[in-house]
């Protein structure tokens, strides 16, 4: 049984709100500009993809507000966008056999960042409460499960870049297992000044200011903050309620590249084995939605890995994350959205800011190239050697169980 | 020197300030238990770690579990603050 996907609900530098995040994703309007949050001049990397007027009291009680992390309060966002969006109400189901399954990478940054001040500026006694429950990985899961009383197989997947597929498949894997719905999907807020300089740590940003995946002058990428929550049903809880189906999850794969320079080896596996779970051959994949590091060796490894799946110039690739950043547990999960609704309007979004391609990828450089879609590829990966991909399939008029 | 005075109305800013509390949920005066404020046992500790802040006092744990309404915590604070030592 493959899930299907009825409901999409993103928080983006580039929109907020599903609709206005696509239309914004299709015209290649730009999110990524100086970082506001704090003042950081003084850092190497001063560009990132700011998700500008949002405001957690927006969605949420200041009760709630206060015990949580932005990044918390836009997965709940994202929550209830993505209920609306597929008609769905938990409270209509056994609570039991719905749960929450994200992904995270940095936790609670914003919320961590004022209390470690506190900490280390005025003493330990000035550290709230709060800071128990808002810093961890798994708050977004914790708080949506508990706001919405979904209390089957709950969890977080920590696996920076990846995570959001991981945690998709961790979804697939429990509704095989019993689950009818999960809200899966993944969300991270990581612009702040400790959190900005765990990612300089890796020396993989840019440090001139611009994210151009698979492009001569790629010097690094630039992060962002958001992401997407989808909410997974099993095909026969779908079909039972006449829910709209964006598409199903119809493969995935994993590998690690195990502590060694990513060569593309391991990716072009996880490729194949998601491939093969789906039941498809190379030439049948319509469209790439590639990771799309952005800096010269991990673009050389992505690109050969895809070479040696499809062969050259064979199959549309896009990256549409260069229009707000790479973020993080967000990444996937605004891929996996972006492909679902790619195949359901048949339309490919460019990635934005590639000018001179350098890898002999058919990278969609054309205005939304317009195209029969009908299956695509999602390849993720996380630092440290992840590569998950994922294979998505169009909603047909009969879902197979 | 003068000690301070904790008063409902001061306990009641604490709630709307550290726990995110509607003033209009709290009444100035009488007594109220915090489960019926809704204030689960995390909010209660917020509560008292800024008490603690403010008044420069510690509630002991021992204490601590038994202040489960506004008047019982006002009370205890006043009743602190009127041991104290002064410097």
């Amino acid at each position: 049984m493959n899930p299907v996907v009825t409901g999409i609900g993103v928080v983006a530098p580039t929109g907020i709100g599903t609709d206005a995040w696509w239309e914004a994703t299709l015209r290649g309007d730009a999110g990524i500009a100086t970082i506001t949050r704090f003042d950081a001049s003084r850092y190497a990397t001063r560009f990132a993809g700011e998700v500008e007027g949002f405001e957690g009291t927006d969605y949420i009680p200041r009760r709630l507000a206060m015990q949580t992390d932005r990044w918390t309060w836009m997965g709940l966002a994202a929550a209830e966008m993505a209920f609306a969006d597929a008609g769905f109400d938990p409270a209509g189901g056994d609570p039991y056999r719905q749960a929450v399954i994200t992904a995270s990478s940095s936790g609670g940054n914003e919320f961590g960042q004022v209390e470690i001040q506190k900490l280390w500026g005025k003493g330990p006694e000035h550290v709230g409460a709060y800071q128990s429950i808002a810093w961890f990985y798994a708050a977004t899961t914790g708080q949506i499960s508990i706001k919405h009383g979904m209390k089957g197989h709950c969890g977080v997947v920590a696996a920076e870049g990846a995570g959001a597929l991981e945690a998709l498949a961790s979804s697939r894997r429990a509704l095989r297992r019993g689950m009818d719905a999960i809200v899966s999907g993944g969300l991270e807020a990581p612009i702040g000044p400790y959190a900005l300089t765990c990612q300089e740590s890796h020396g993989l940003m840019s440090t001139i200011g611009e994210y151009r995946p698979f492009d001569e002058r790629a010097s690094g990428y630039l992060p962002g903050e958001g992401g997407a929550i989808l909410l997974l049903e099993t095909a026969a809880a779908a079909r039972a309620r006449g829910a709209r189906v964006y598409g199903e999850i119809a493969g995935y794969g994993a590998t690690h590249d195990g502590g060694l320079a990513s060569d593309g080896v391991q990716l072009a596996r996880a490729i194949r084995l998601a491939l093969d779970d789906a039941g498809v051959a190379p030439g049948d994949v319509d469209v790439v939605f590639a990771d799309g590091a952005g800096s010269v060796e991990l673009d050389v490894a992505e690109a050969r890995a895809l070479q040696s799946v499809f062969g050259v110039r064979e199959v549309p690739v896009t990256v549409p994350k260069a229009a707000f950043g790479r973020t993080y547990a967000g990444g996937a999960a605004l891929d996996v959205a972006a492909a679902l609704l790619s195949l359901r309007d048949r339309r490919i979004p460019p990635p934005i800011n590639v000018e001179r391609p350098a890898h002999d990828l058919r990278l969609v450089l054309d205005h939304s190239e317009a195209a029969d879609l009908h299956t695509a590829l999602v390849v993720a990966r996380g630092y440290g050697g992840f590569n998950s991909a994922a294979v998505l399939r169009r909603a047909t008029t009969t879902q197979e169980d | 020197m003068s000690i301070p005075f904790f008063t409902q109305a001061r306990l009641k800013q604490i709630l709307v300030d550290h726990v995110g509390l509607d003033a209009d949920d709290i009444p100035d005066i009488g007594d109220v238990a915090f489960a019926d404020l809704d204030l689960d046992s995390l909010a209660v500790v917020e509560m008292q770690l800024a008490i603690q802040r403010e008044y420069g006092l510690r509630i002991a744990d021992a204490d601590a579990a038994g202040l489960q309404s506004t008047a019982a915590m006002v009370d205890y604070v006043n009743v602190h603050l009127a041991t104290a030592k002064v410097a």
